[in-house]
């Protein structure tokens, strides 16, 4: 058993019955509509911090937002409007526009005031340490 | 590299794409075996992945975007081959972690290739590739010879 425990679910919980027909319709009549994405995440540990670095490959940095209240932690971010040019003519699109949002519960003595996140490369990083109380600690042995 | 069939990939302009795609592929279900499944790269067994990229194309340039996030610049490697790029790199791990230690891992770590056919002729030496936020693009200006040209019509 972890001590630490983070739950996620790729699943969202919000706008999950929004139906087949209305997504095909978002998808087909307004091309850029931002479309609801659950970013990709790894989470590890090393020392005292616990990482959770996440997948949003071309976010706009302003709209990037990391939530904490109570245990459940909500990041969301949406991508930059794409914007190349008028010359430019899409011949074949894959990407689209992109609203991420991702939600946590964390289930771990955290310390709320040191939680730190990073946009680089289009990967975010949240950093949470672990309060000094869940730290591990050396008891020393006494002897008479 | 598994060579992998062609699949007609309309992106996601085309809501109907991926019905067609299961519709195929439940024609063939009986055919395979979990193991060897002619559409490896699918996510049953898990396979390869490669980048969603957008083209584009105007007069003088064709525009490549490519979502690659956690990379470093010398990891993404582009060559120009044939009339077409390849695009290819190889996502490590991250070093700062032990096996052990991950909670959860869902982010592709890998190699990864994609070959993006060109419309026209390029000039291979002239290009331009950037990557900012996990987004590599990549400008790559047109030969003369294939460019537009306006030919005006004396009236005599």
């Amino acid at each position: 058993m972890r001590f630490f425990e983070i739950k996620t679910s790729r699943c969202r919980d919000r706008k999950n019955n929004e139906g087949v027909r209305a997504m095909l319709q978002k998808w087909t009549q307004n091309k850029e509509e931002n479309v609801d994405v659950a970013p990709m995440v790894t989470m590890f540990e090393k020392d005292d911090t616990i990482v959770l670095a996440l997948e949003m490959p071309g976010a706009d940095k302003e709209t990037l937002d990391v939530n904490l209240d109570g245990n459940q932690m909500v990041i969301r971010g949406r991508t930059k409007k794409e914007d190349v040019g008028k010359d430019y003519k899409a011949i074949h699109r894959e990407r689209r526009p992109v609203q991420y949002e991702r939600r946590f519960e964390i289930n771990a003595p955290v310390d709320r005031e040191k939680i730190t996140a990073r946009y680089q490369q289009g990967v975010l990083e949240v950093t949470l340490i672990k309060a000094a109380a869940a730290q591990p600690k050396k008891i020393a042995i006494q002897s008479s | 590299m598994a060579l992998i069939p062609y699949r007609r990939d309309a992106g996601w302009m085309d809501p109907f794409a991926e019905l067609e795609t299961l519709q195929k592929q439940m024609n063939q279900l009986f055919d395979v075996s979990l193991a060897r499944s002619p559409w490896g790269d699918t996510t049953l067994l898990g396979g390869q992945w490669a980048p969603a990229v957008d083209l584009y194309d105007s007069p003088d340039n064709i525009l490549i975007k490519a979502d690659l996030p956690g990379l470093r610049k010398d990891e993404i490697e582009l060559t120009i081959h044939d009339n077409q790029l390849i695009l290819k790199g190889e996502k490590k791990k991250d070093t700062r972690v032990k096996e052990d230690h991950y909670f959860k891992s869902e982010r592709f770590y890998g190699s990864f290739c994609r070959t993006v056919p060109l419309p026209v002729e390029v000039n291979a030496d002239k290009v331009d590739a950037s990557y900012q936020d996990g987004v590599l693009t990549v400008t790559l200006p047109k030969k003369e010879e294939v460019k537009p040209k306006q030919i005006s019509i004396d009236v005599k």
